[in-house]
């Protein structure tokens, strides 16, 4: 039971992660990004790139792994930035399914861009974390879980005090409001926008290297399943709502864990899914998310 | 004259927002309604609670003897599930609904049908009468062919009627923004109303084009249709409306024939401010203003 | 006349006056009407589609051709989704695969013959269709966009789990079509004319099947549902208030794409005899939407070049199919940038047509529907919120 709770809390971080920059872009641009899970992808490449480049592997220091959590972040946030020039910002007028289809084109430039040049095969993910465990409270718990969560919740406070303290989180929510208006008032709408993009990218590729020292392996799919999985997350939590996008991504890894354990894990994103489009019907604004009426 | 619509003490909330607060009035048949106020004083907000696009927050609506706003009972209410209920379509009336009862109406801010012609946005409008089933769409019997022409004809007829004389196979998006308005009346003329809610249909419109519009009303009114509009042109209320209703910041501040408005404190109050003769200067200029930006926009848009 | 024209519509208080001015008839011929050109082009593509395999009847030819012809029927439904009601669905080769498992498992394990599975291939996806219809559709249109990429991966990951459907290896030895005791497997002499491989004559089924769905999609678009789907597409609120009810007609969209799909699939099981999880992964829908994009949405010779184009551009380009998936993401985007109608867009007039034409809107306003505003808000009403800004 309380391995469950456990086992849940770690793949829901990764979710959280990821759902947090699925429902920040969501928030401030109202598109959902579908080439966000992929970006969670090339951090894992970016970091796996790196390493191979000084010739590691094997390791198993925390030290460099934060080293590459940080690079990793740098780049993926750029990346991220730049695709939001490229791709998105010349669209930002045209019709919702317009920008949608440019979404899954850019996801798919990144999922085959990628195996054009690392190849379709799974890659061994340079720098392992321990995995010698202790038992706590009736779960094991290996050194390594407590270094991701460490990392997820110290990611996600940062991020929680830029949203809520500084200058820039204030454009932020004024842009999520009312963009207009936002603008009327002096806002460099652009320039926030370029943040937020960073901000959410940088998030996913941190999960991504996380994922790739936790799981050891990487692919270039590995994107997609949890880019499904943090859009399910981030609409449980209330879509568009931060605290609602970790909150969604742990529960979310918690249903999962206990779905897997009742139904069995080839079920298990069947029940995630499922969970979706339940929420949607009944719920669709999600746990935290507040009812807006559309105006017309 | 019994009352077309009757509207008894809506309210319409959004947040803190109260967007409409309270607000009662009638039309009856074949009449011409003005609704007037300040910007953001609710009309459209009240319009759309009227059409049915938005659920008010109390309040009730009944067009042609039929309630547009559902009371649902009390047990949801307190499972607070009444707006899932509503959301799957129970306990409210949806507007494509209103608009089959005999309520039709244009939108503040053009919303025509950008990739259809001119024809086909009138054609469009004819969904509920036109009798035309899948497989005889399919299979274009007769009976589709016939329908088909039908729509057709009915649409002309309505684009005639508005005076729209252009090519019809224009896409809307290249008529200049007066005749786009025209195509936007005769769509809704072609949903075969008693009621037509009109707003601002003058706005952006220049002097000759504003005559033109009179007259059509004036022709709608004719063929018995009773018409509402919002707008904040006064002298083209004066010369169409029968009646007038004023509202500010969501409330009914007056409610009668031109003469009674013009001459009532209240409304004055409420458009030219207490004291100060500026004022009113300051009103006219805004109107102008505001206008000419509608213009300029509308003229880059065709 | 008018009279019997009157009885073609329902009841209504309110009728146009006659109209006042005769306005000129359509034209109707091959080269200066738009209909006339596409049904003479389209008789050309029938003609060759007959012609094929007269011209070149090899094993190898004639399968390439079933499959496209599969693939164009994909993208004629699909194309009634995404192109005439605006829905963005990213999963729809769940319902391809509902119609092949569906025919798949009524003819192996139930042991029924073909044409009658037809009906429950049919069924099958109707009801997928309101089942994944039903709730998403009163949503806005990015919800439905992903939950269909969900309902996608639990279609073909529930195929790989249960035992009915054969698991990860799928269904095998699904029989052809045969009636009253004659089978395709058996060879078919007509007119003299003889079809000794089962490929060649399941061809022509196939060639007749795809024609009927493109000339069925192609009427549905241009009578009244047609057009109610437009209008949802282009303003889902204006739509409404003309007395369409946006609900059923985005979900008769998506119901008759769903039909479409299974029909395919049903083709396509026939076709292959055997059928596993794997050939309905969410790169199909990902092909079928960028053959329907990149040809253009809501134009079905559009549509059908970008089916061509996507199922044979790997047989024709052996050294491109590697590439190919980092080609269309890349095409994908640069369409959407550049040219976001398509190829052959829904509203191109072909030059010598053009004599005294309206001119379509320029592709940029036939897809940017929203009024100049900074940003795309949910608003659509930036008129009003600038008014309020100058109020305060
Ligand atoms: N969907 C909405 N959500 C939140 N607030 C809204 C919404 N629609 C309208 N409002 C607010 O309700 C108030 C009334 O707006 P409304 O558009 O009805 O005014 P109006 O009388 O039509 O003004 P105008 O003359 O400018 O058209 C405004 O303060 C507006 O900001
Ligand atoms: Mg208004």
């Amino acid at each position: 039971m309380m391995q469950l709770i456990w086992n849940g809390l770690i793949v829901g971080s990764f979710y959280a992660l990821v759902a947090l920059g699925y429902s920040m872009v969501y928030g401030i641009i109202k598109l959902l990004n579908f080439a966000h899970g992929d970006i969670y992808m090339l951090g894992a490449f970016v970091g796996f790139f790196t390493l191979s480049a000084f010739g590691i592997s094997n390791e198993t220091s925390i030290p460099l792994l934060l080293v590459i959590l940080l690079l990793s972040m740098v780049t993926t946030g750029l990346i991220g930035v730049g695709i939001e020039r490229v791709a998105y910002r010349p669209l930002r007028r045209s019709p919702r399914l317009a920008v949608l289809i440019t979404a899954i084109g850019v996801s798919f430039t990144l999922e085959y861009g990628v195996r054009q040049i690392f190849g379709p095969n799974p890659e061994a993910f340079p720098v392992r974390l321990e995995s010698t465990g202790v038992d706590l409270l009736g779960m094991r718990v290996t050194a390594s879980q407590i270094v991701l969560v460490v990392i997820a919740a110290g990611l996600m406070l940062v991020l929680a005090h830029i949203v809520e303290r500084t200058r820039e989180g204030r454009a932020m929510r004024a842009i999520a409001l009312d963009p207009q208006a936002a603008q009327l008032m002096g806002v460099n709408v652009n320039r926030v926008i370029s943040t937020v993009f960073f901000i959410g990218s940088s998030l996913a590729g941190a999960a991504g290297v996380m994922a790739g020292a936790y799981y050891g392996s990487i692919d270039f799919l590995m994107g997609f399943v949890i880019g499904l999985k943090a859009f399910t997350a981030a609409v449980i939590g209330g879509i568009g709502n931060l605290y609602g996008a970790m909150l969604g991504g742990l529960l979310l890894g918690m249903l999962e864990s206990f779905g897997s354990a009742w139904f069995g894990g080839e079920w298990r994103d069947v029940f995630a899914f499922a969970f979706l489009i339940l929420f949607l019907t009944f719920k669709p604004t999600g746990l935290l998310g507040a009812r807006v009426v559309e105006r017309m | 004259m019994s009352a077309l619509l009757e509207v008894t003490d809506l309210r319409l909330q959004f947040g803190g927002v109260k967007a409409v607060d309270g607000l009662s009035f009638e039309v009856r048949e074949g009449e011409i309604l003005a609704v007037i106020g300040p910007n953001g004083a609710g009309k459209t907000s009240a319009f759309n609670c009227i059409s049915a696009f938005y659920l008010p927050t109390s309040g009730s609506v009944v067009f042609d003897g039929k309630h547009i706003v559902r009371e649902a009972p009390r047990i949801w209410h307190r499972l607070r599930l009444v707006q899932l209920l509503q959301s799957f379509g129970f306990y409210r009336v949806l507007p494509s609904r209103v608009t089959k009862w005999g309520m039709a109406r244009t939108f503040q801010n053009l919303r025509l049908f950008r990739e259809l012609s001119v024809l086909d946005n009138v054609k469009t409008a004819m969904h509920a009468n036109l009798r035309e089933g899948f497989w005889s769409t399919l299979l274009h019997t007769p009976g589709y062919r016939r329908a088909e022409e039908a729509c057709a004809r009915e649409a002309r007829g309505w684009l005639d009627f508005v005076g729209y004389e252009g090519d019809e196979h224009l896409y809307v998006t290249h008529l200049p923004y007066g005749e786009q308005r025209r195509v936007e009346i005769a769509r809704a003329l072609a949903t075969s109303p008693k009621l037509l809610l009109l707003d601002e249909p003058a706005a952006g419109l220049n002097y000759n084009e504003k005559q033109s519009l009179i007259e059509l009303i004036r022709k709608i009114r004719a063929l018995g249709v009773a018409v509402v509009l919002i707008e904040h042109d006064m002298g083209l209320v004066m010369k169409l409306a029968e009646r007038i209703v004023v509202l500010n910041y969501g409330k009914e501040i007056a409610d009668g024939t031109p003469e009674q408005i013009t001459s009532d404190p209240v409304v004055i109050e409420a458009y030219l401010g207490v004291d100060d003769e500026d004022h009113a200067v300051d009103e006219a200029r805004l109107r102008t203003d505001s206008d000419a930006q509608l213009n300029d926009e509308s003229g880059s848009r065709s | 006349m008018a009279r019997r024209l009157d009885l073609a519509l329902k009841h209504a208080p309110l009728r146009a006056p006659a109209p006042l001015f005769d306005r000129p008839r359509a034209a109707r011929g091959v080269f200066d009407s738009q209909t006339g050109f596409m049904r003479a082009l389209g008789g050309v593509a029938v003609l060759f589609l007959v012609a094929l395999p007269f011209i070149d009847a090899s094993r190898y030819t004639m399968s390439i051709a079933i499959s496209a012809l599969i693939y164009v029927m994909l993208c004629m439904g699909l194309n009634v989704v995404v192109g005439y009601a605006g829905l963005l669905d990213l999963g729809y080769i769940a319902f391809f695969a509902v119609g092949a498992y569906v025919s798949g498992i009524f003819t192996t394990v139930l042991g029924w013959p073909m044409w009658a599975a037809l009906p429950a291939t049919v069924l099958a996806c109707i009801i997928a269709g309101i089942i994944i219809g039903a709730p998403t559709l009163r949503l806005r249109s990015d919800y439905l966009a992903i939950v269909t990429l969900g309902f996608g991966e639990i279609i073909r990951i529930t195929a790989n789990n249960l035992t009915i459907t054969g698991g990860p290896s799928g269904i095998h030895g699904i029989p052809s079509w045969d009636f009253f005791g004659w089978s395709f497997e058996d060879g078919l002499t007509v007119f003299g004319l003889e079809f000794p491989e089962r490929v060649v004559f399941y061809y022509f089924v196939a060639a007749v099947v795809i024609i009927v769905g493109v000339i069925g999609a192609g009427r549905l678009a241009k009578g009244k549902l047609g057009r109610a789907w437009k209008a949802v597409r282009d303003d889902e609120d204006a739509a409404e208030a003309m007395g369409i009810n946006t609900y059923v007609a985005k979900i008769s969209a998506y119901i008759i794409g769903a039909v479409w799909a299974g029909l395919a699939g049903q083709l396509m099981a026939t076709h292959l005899s055997a059928i596993s999880p794997n050939s309905f992964q969410f790169l199909y829908s990902a092909l079928i939407l960028m053959a329907v994009v990149l040809g253009g949405m809501g134009s079905t010779p559009g549509v059908i070049i970008g089916a061509l184009f996507v199922s044979l551009a790997p047989e024709l380009l052996r050294d491109f199919a590697e590439w190919r998936f980092l080609i269309f993401g890349v095409l994908l985007v640069v369409v959407m940038l550049f040219r976001p109608a398509g190829l052959w867009p829904a509203t191109a007039i072909l030059p010598w047509l053009k004599r005294d034409r309206p001119q379509p809107p320029p592709f940029t306003s036939a897809t940017a529907a929203v009024p100049p505003s900074v940003l795309e808000s949910p608003s659509g009403a930036p008129d009003a919120d600038v008014r309020e800004g100058g109020r305060g």
